[in-house]
Formats: C-alpha cells, structure tokens, sequence
C-alpha cells in the first residue's frame, strides 16, 4: 500500500485550501505583528478591528468556497 | 425588592430553559441513541448555527474575557480569532464527520476511531481521555454558573446549592429531550446572550463616555495606558509566538462535542451553513471586551479581574441590566457545560460500556440517558464545590490529550496510511510533551505547549505508522473510497535479466 496524502484534486479544491491558509496567516504570526500599533481605527484599537474584520473575512471567503462547491 | 429583581430575572431564565428543553423531546423515544444523543439527526441550519455557536461561547466570554482585558488588554483577542478559526475547522470537517455518521452509524468520535485504525481499544481510550478535558470544561462552567447564583442572590445561595441547582436544571431536559434540548435550549441561551452581551456593553459606554462610541474609551485607554493596546501586552505574556501557537491548537483541537453537534445536522448542507455563519456569532465578544478595558479606570485595583463585569453590574448598571448579565453569563455557562455532560455520557455507553459489555443497542440506548447522573452527582457536582488546586492541571492535561489527537484525525480524513500503533504512539508521547510544557516548563520559547506537542507527536505517528501493517482495504475503502485505486496499484517489477553469453 502506498503512504500518498489525500490532496485537492481539482483546481477549485487547491484555490480553497488556499484561501483558508490565508486567512488562517492574516491572523497570526506574519500579519499580527504588522497591526501592533496603538492605532485606533473605526473606534477601536487596531487589533480589535482587524479581529472583527477577520470575522466577516472568514464568513465571506466560506460563503464564496460554498459558491465555487469546494469541499461539496 | 428592587435589589432582588437581579435574582428574578437569573432564575426566569432558569425557568424558561427547562420549559424550552423539558419540551424539545416531545413525542420521541429517547431511549434510543440516535435521538437522545444526536436529536435523530433532525437540526436545520439556524439550531446548528446556534448550537455550535452558544456553545463556544462559555462563562469565560462573561467573567474571564472581560478580566483579561482588565488585566492584559488586546492579547484577549486571540480568543476572537481562535473561534472565528473554529467555524473553517467545523466547515471543513463537520460535513464529513456527517456523511461517515450517517454511512457507517457512526455517532461519537470514538467510534469513527475505532472504525479507522480497527481498534476499539483506541477508540475506548480516546473517548476515555479526552472525556477528562471535557468534563473538567463541564467542572469550570458549574463552578461559573454556582458563582452567579451566589452573587445574584446577594450571597444567600452557597456555592455548593448553586452547583447541584445548576446541575439539577439541565438534568431535567437533559434526561427528558438530549441532544434536542441542548438544540432548543442553546438557540434561546445563544440569543440571550447576543442581546445581553450588546445592551450590557452599550450601557457601559455609554455610562463611562456619555455617548455609544467606543472611541472615547480606547482614546483613554492610550492616553493613560497605552501597554493595554499592543502585544504583548499589559502583563507582557503574550508574544507573537504565543498569540499564533495558541490559535493553531485550539483550531486542530477536535472537542467530542463537536463532533456529536455535527452529527445532529439534518443535512451536510446544515452543516457548512451553520459553519459557513459560525464567525459571525462572535462579535458577542466585542462588546464584553469593551467592558473589561472600561474597568482599568472604573477599578484601578481589583482582587480578581474576572469580576469586572459583574463587579461593575451590581455597583452602577440598572436592575434590570444587572439581571439580563446574571442569566447571559448562567446561560453561557450552562449552554457550555450541558453538551460536556451530555457527550460524555454518550461515549461512555458507546465506546466504552457497549464493546466491553457486548450489550445491545437497545440496551445501550436506554442506558445513556441514565449516565448523566453518575456523571453529575459522583464527578461534575464534587469537584465543583470542592474546587479542587489540581483542577487547573486536570483541566491542562485535559485539553493536551484533545490538542494532540489531531494527528488521529489526520490519519481518518487525509492519510491512509495510518495505523493504530502510530496514532496511540504519537499521543501518548504528545501528551507528554504537553503535559510537561504545560506545568513544569511552561511554554518553552513562548510556544504554546500543544504545539510542542505535536511537534514530537506528528513525527512519530508517521514513522510508526510507516513501521507498522496497514488497516484492511475494506476500512480504506470506507473512508478513501476515491483514492483505492491509487493506493493499491500494482507496481511493475523489473526484472534485470542477467545478458546472455
């Protein structure tokens, strides 16, 4: 038997996955350390609003993933 | 009597939940398994949503979020990430969870495991292990909801009344509807506290600025205090490094309950609709968090942060504020803790009574049910009133044992090449790993020990598993019915024939 990984098969499947690897970056290490300021944007400190935009940000990227039929 | 107006309204919300869950199970039998523990899987996209989301959102959201703002600031918010990150995990998996559930009657994820790896020694041991997180999660919320009675009540009810009233409230519809009265219960507990959450924290703002703006806090709060608003923080514990790690394991972190409310969807679409909305639930936090960053003028000096809300509730807010926050905060402690007892109960009977027994379905679903109390009365109810210092430890080696049974579940969903040998030897030595990170050498190079973990957990499941025979081809057909043919393909031998003379 042989060890393969199960991968996307088709381009729509790849393009998912790595829309989820990107969301997943803009809220860590290589993102959050751009936004570390004292900045107050839309009323709140910067890092609370990007923690609210990351959640519509995730809903939105989801929805189109269920529009293209990714992970059907 | 305007000051017990408070306790009111803490208790009507008890009352309306029993009514709501006593009622959910009308009409089904419940002795059965696929009712009582996964609501026959019956739940429309809007429960689900509310389900998953009410859920996620513990006492924690009310007292602790709050108290980490007080006394950290932003750092708070990797909890806002992290269960915003939980809604892809859910999206990505639950409809497959779903479909192998429905295909193979499959309703914990001990028995998927068992299923997998052809092992119901794991899948015992799995459902034993991480029950321990889940019930020391299920301890935290009892030990939340007790809390509240107590303040409510202006210290009238003890702790140790406000634990078994808790408790005695959710084993009422827990017993008669299941999973449906955990659905029916969280989706009214799930909109409280969306309300109560927004009207507490508005009225905060506008209490402390005059106006509904948050800028003015926030403003101060970098006058004054500007450390609140970067990382790492207030208390300087939380780096990049920590912040990222600590968001990674709590998305791979697969909780039983999760998986049992994936399996109560009425169809794989449910899922990822509920999934697809999940993050949307979490702006509850926002609001909640704004409270906390009030608190650091409000109470330049308080003993414990966790009771900043409440603190500043029963000092400055109305009756009637004050009263929804005591019934939010019972009811995110309560829509948290039920599924714990409720899953618990139901891997118990399913992974460990029944294979060892060799009891009938039927006998087994009938006995379910009546797990919730042993598990109430001789475990969650004890060790909630005597709180005891090694909780925190119990709850550490709890959650390292969910965290680190991510590579299992890699095995199920993306690698059929994994054997029972090579997920229990990767658990065992990540659970290690973690336990050792997590109370002797907290956090070595501000890495989260989960992660640490997995470090040494993923090599050796793969190396093992490579060591080690494969499962049958009929077990890889099941869950990689689209990879068989690829798996298995006959390599051409090729043979040198030795040249002639």
């Amino acid at each position: 038997m042989k060890a393969t990984f199960k991968t996307p098969k088709t381009y729509k499947g790849w393009i998912g996955l790595f829309a989820i690897l990107t969301i997943v970056l803009l809220g860590s290490w290589p993102v959050i350390p751009l936004l570390n300021h004292e900045t107050i944007v839309f009323g709140m400190p910067i890092l609370m609003t990007w923690s609210v935009i990351l959640i519509f940000l995730t809903t939105g990227i989801l929805m189109l993933l269920n529009k293209m039929g990714v992970n059907d | 009597m305007a000051q017990w107006v408070p306790f009111m309204i803490t208790v009507s919300y008890m009352v309306i939940a029993v009514w709501l869950g006593f009622g959910a199970g009308k009409g089904r039998n419940m002795n059965k398994v696929e009712e009582w523990g996964v609501a026959g899987r019956s739940l429309g996209p809007l429960v689900m949503y509310l389900l998953v989301g009410a859920g996620g959102i513990s006492a924690y959201t009310f007292m602790g979020a709050p108290g980490w703002a007080y006394s950290k600031g932003v750092p708070v918010l990797y909890v806002v990430v992290y269960l915003t990150f939980m809604g892809i995990t859910a999206w990505y998996l639950g409809p497959k969870v779903w479909d192998l559930g429905v295909k193979y009657n499959h309703v914990t994820q001990g028995a998927a495991i068992t299923h997998r790896y052809e092992s119901p020694a794991l899948g015992a041991l799995a459902s034993f292990v991480t029950s321990i997180g889940v019930l020391a999660y299920a301890v935290l919320q009892t030990t939340g909801s007790a809390y509240i009675l107590n303040v409510m009540s202006h210290g009238k009810i003890p702790v140790w009344l406000g634990v078994i009233l808790s408790l005695a409230v959710i084993s009422i519809y827990l017993f008669k509807s299941g999973l449906r009265a955990i659905g029916i219960t969280n989706a009214f507990q799930g909109a409280l506290m969306f309300v109560v959450s927004w009207a507490f924290g508005l009225w905060a703002v506008k209490q402390f600025t005059g106006g509904y703006s948050f800028a003015p806090v926030f403003e101060r709060v970098r006058e004054d205090a500007p450390q609140f608003l970067t990382l790492p923080g207030n208390l300087g514990d939380m780096g990049f490094a920590f912040w990222t790690t600590s968001i990674l394991i709590s998305m791979v972190s697969v909780w039983q309950t999760h998986w049992i409310q994936w399996m109560g969807a009425n169809t794989k679409k449910s899922i990822r609709t509920a999934a697809t909305m999940l993050p949307t639930y979490y702006i509850v936090c926002i609001p909640m968090l704004v409270v906390g960053f009030i608190g650091i003028f409000v109470y330049p000096s308080l003993a414990q942060a966790d009771t900043v809300a409440i603190q500043m509730a029963m000092d400055s807010m109305p009756v009637v504020i004050a009263g929804l926050l005591g019934a939010g905060t019972l009811a995110a402690a309560m829509s948290s803790s039920e599924p714990c007892i409720h899953g618990t109960a139901l891997s118990y009977s399913k992974d460990i009574i029944q294979p060892i027994f060799k009891i009938s379905d039927e006998k087994a679903g009938k006995m379910t049910r009546w797990l919730i109390f042993p598990i109430m009365g001789l475990i969650v109810a004890p060790i909630s009133i005597m709180q005891p210092a090694s909780l925190v430890y119990i709850l550490l080696i709890g959650y390292g044992f969910i965290g680190q049974a991510f590579p299992a579940l890699v095995g199920m969903f993306f690698w059929p090449r994994a054997t029972k040998q090579g997920a229990f030897w990767g658990l065992a030595a990540g659970f290690v790993v973690t336990l050792a990170f997590s109370v002797w050498f907290p956090h070595p190079l501000g890495i989260h020990a989960g992660i640490w973990g997995l470090f040494v957990n993923l090599p050796i499941f793969f190396i093992v598993s490579l060591l080690t025979e494969p499962v049958s081809k009929k077990t890889v057909e099941d869950f990689f019915p689209d990879m068989v043919d690829e798996l298995y393909e006959e390599v051409p031998e090729t043979t040198t024939k030795p040249a002639s003379i």
